[in-house]
């Protein structure tokens, strides 16, 4: 049964009806490219706001939310701070189902600020407009057509719905989020920019995108928690339902606290998100570079079975480095069959190659890159090994074979290529648009692993 | 014996925010959590018979809610034999603590059994600004302040919590049995997790706990010294 919040904010994120409070038509403004945005993006029905004209960019506006026709599912104010108020107490009056804030000079400000933002939170819950806001840069749901990211409409990022869903208390990170996941092929359900939380919050949005069938997975950026408990309980049920891929931001202890006890004097805030993490499941990261990569492992990759992965390696490889890699992030490298020993030993050729774990293709799998396909399809057979990592060379035949293998397999696997994304951008665009998880580096295809490894086993404890 | 919330509740109306270690330890017990006996006793010859009671040997602790490091005021004394070593013990803690704090209400001193050797962990709560009550295990005694080896759980925590709590710990294999020694009881100690974990959440008076040491054995465990902190209210 799904809260009242939760219903809201569906209404929200898939708004049929959109009102654009400050549009326009001119140049290099937000309500031009705002009002622009929504029509290209396939937003149902939008009722440009904007007293002084009767119609905008071909589309009729109004002069008022009053005097629009229709029950509004939301409005976007895109007008300044003195305004909001006045607006939000007209979207309760016309029973509007949400409102996205975009003016900053709130509670950032100071203590005047921040008790207005509070009574428009209050005004707005109370009367049943929820406020997404302020300070924020709104809602992306390509599937509603509702897209208000600078960034997305700006460099035409492409607009199919798809199940990544997030949340950011950092509006132009998660600008910045959307075009980076984008680029790695991931498609997106709706990601809400948080703001000041005046009213709708990170709890809040977890809990819909929990609940929302059409999001697997869930990235997010957090600096802070309005309600904590409420946070921990959303979190430890969405936890065990979907991957919760969380950065947050704010963990470094300044001394320690001043209390009366040892425990009090050791809880120190970073301690107790740390405990929050291990308890709900959230796979907590700490880097830009984190969020994407697991977000790419998680969405895409089957989960492993458990902590066990055999490492194949090609001409140039680093495999020994690699399950140091491997070692240090709590996987296990075991040895593999000897049935499997002997099916690696009868297609690769016996010189200048090794078959363990670490697998050694050597340069043999220059002449046949079939070679790396061949062993990663027998090591997957293995029911010893839970995932594979597979350190590639960048030729393009070896990269066909291990992209169809890693297709063909029932168990995760990723892969580090001998390129830099700066000189040979095409070939991780051409592996993400695959669907493989591919990486410049192999410490980071084995974070990946590991983390997946990790929130399975949290899995199997809490079924 | 009072319950939890009448000593909580006499301790505020004392205008007191620190429960003395005995309330701490009636407290503990109301839940279900064993502690070290402990009787009072007002001056040096209740101090005896009491001792008597407790049997030997038997520890000696000041009592006063104005003496919380009852250790640094001289105010403890362990491995008491007999009665005259009770006797003079008593002495030199009303000596001890009256020169260093002659202000403070001193209204005697406990007398302890000797809880046998275990090994020493720490159990505690604290209240954190956003996720509410939190629960902690770690290595205790001494060891908590040098090496911090602890874990956090938030409230209420579920039985899986409380053993993920204690394997945890950078020590964990401590627990298990170390050069010959028994492996402790950890079923005692997720069960000490659990009770403490329920009674925080469900009482906000309490601000922070420590019960530390727990001595731990290989069958059960025992809070040998307590200390429960309210909240402002």
């Amino acid at each position: 049964m799904p809260s009242q919040t939760v219903e809201q904010l569906s209404h929200i994120c898939n708004a049929e009806s959109v009102a654009l409070v400050g549009a326009s038509d001119k140049e290099g403004s937000f309500g031009r490219l705002f009002l622009e945005g929504l029509r290209d993006a396939g937003c149902r029905t939008i009722y440009p706001v904007n007293p002084k004209r009767e119609e905008i960019l071909g589309i009729k506006a109004y002069p008022s939310i009053s005097a629009i026709p229709d029950q509004l599912d939301l409005a976007i104010i895109l007008t300044p701070t003195g305004s909001v108020l006045g607006l939000v107490k007209e979207c309760v009056e016309n029973q509007v189902k949400g409102a996205v804030v975009f003016a900053s000079g709130f509670g950032e400000l100071g203590a005047e600020g921040k008790e207005l933002e509070r009574e428009i939170g209050r005004i707005g819950r109370e009367g049943g407009t929820r406020v997404i806001g302020p300070n924020c840069i709104g809602l992306f749901n390509p599937k509603a057509g509702v897209i208000t990211y600078p960034q997305v409409l700006m460099k035409g990022i492409p607009s199919e719905p798809g199940s990544v869903g997030g949340f950011s208390q950092s509006g132009s990170f998660v600008d910045y989020l959307v075009w980076f996941l984008a680029e790695k092929g991931l498609r997106f359900s709706s990601i809400v920019s948080c703001g000041n939380e005046c009213d709708l919050a990170a709890e809040d949005y977890l809990e819909y995108l929990g609940q929302d069938e059409q999001t697997r997975t869930i990235v997010a950026y957090m600096e802070g928690v309005k309600d904590g408990r409420r946070f921990f309980e959303v979190a430890r049920d969405v936890g065990r339902r979907k991957p919760i891929i969380l950065w947050k931001g704010g963990m470094s202890e300044q001394g320690a606290r001043a209390a009366a006890s040892h425990t009090g004097a050791l809880a120190g805030s970073a301690s107790v998100w740390n405990a929050m993490f291990k308890q709900t499941g959230v796979i907590n990261v700490t880097s830009v570079a984190e969020v994407v990569d697991c977000a790419v492992a998680f969405h895409n990759l089957p989960l492993p079975k458990g902590p066990r992965v055999a490492v194949i390696g090609g001409q140039g490889g680093t495999g020994v480095g690699t399950a140091d890699n491997c070692y240090a992030l709590g996987l296990e490298l075991p040895s593999l069959s000897e049935g499997t020993v002997a099916r690696l030993r009868e297609v690769l050729p016996p010189i200048g190659t090794s078959v363990g774990n670490p697998t050694d293709t050597g340069v043999a799998s220059l002449l046949d890159p079939s070679l790396y396909a061949k062993a990663i399809e027998i090591v997957a057979d293995d029911k010893g090994i839970d995932m594979i990592l597979v350190i590639s060379t960048p030729v393009p035949a070896c990269l066909e074979h291990v992209a169809a293998a890693a297709r063909a397999i029932d168990k995760p696997l990723a892969v580090s290529v001998y390129a830099l994304p700066e000189s040979e951008p095409e070939i991780y665009r051409t592996l993400s648009a695959q669907g493989v998880a591919a990486y410049p580096d192999p410490k980071r295809a084995a974070y990946v692993l590991a983390r997946m490894a990790e929130y399975s086993r949290f899995l199997r404890a809490h079924q | 014996m009072s319950g939890g919330s009448e000593i909580i509740d006499r301790a505020r109306r004392d205008g007191r925010l620190i429960l003395t270690e005995s309330e701490s330890k009636q407290l503990l017990a109301s839940l279900g959590i064993r502690t070290t006996q402990m009787r009072p006793a007002a001056g040096r010859d209740e101090a005896v018979a009491a001792s008597r009671e407790v049997g030997y040997p038997c520890v000696l602790k000041v009592s006063s809610p104005d003496i919380t490091h009852k250790s640094d005021a001289g105010g403890v004394k362990v491995g008491l034999a007999d009665e005259q070593q009770v006797a003079d013990a008593y002495d030199a803690i009303m000596a001890s603590c009256r020169a260093q704090f002659p202000e403070a209400e001193i209204e005697g001193v406990t007398v302890q059994d000797m809880a046998r050797p275990g090994l020493e962990v720490i159990v505690g709560t604290a209240t954190d600004p956003q996720f509410g009550p939190v629960v902690m295990f770690g290595l205790g005694g001494v060891w908590v302040e040098v090496l911090e080896d602890v874990s956090f759980k938030l409230a209420p925590l579920t039985r899986d919590d409380a053993r993920a709590a204690i394997g945890e710990i950078r020590a964990a294999r401590l627990l298990e049995g170390f050069r010959g020694s028994e492996p402790v009881d950890k079923a005692a100690l997720e069960d000490i997790l659990l009770k403490v974990s329920e009674f925080v959440a469900a009482t906000p008076e309490v601000l922070e706990m420590d019960l530390n040491p727990v001595f731990a054995y290989p069958d059960g465990a025992v809070a040998v010294d307590a200390r429960v902190i309210l909240g402002e209210s």
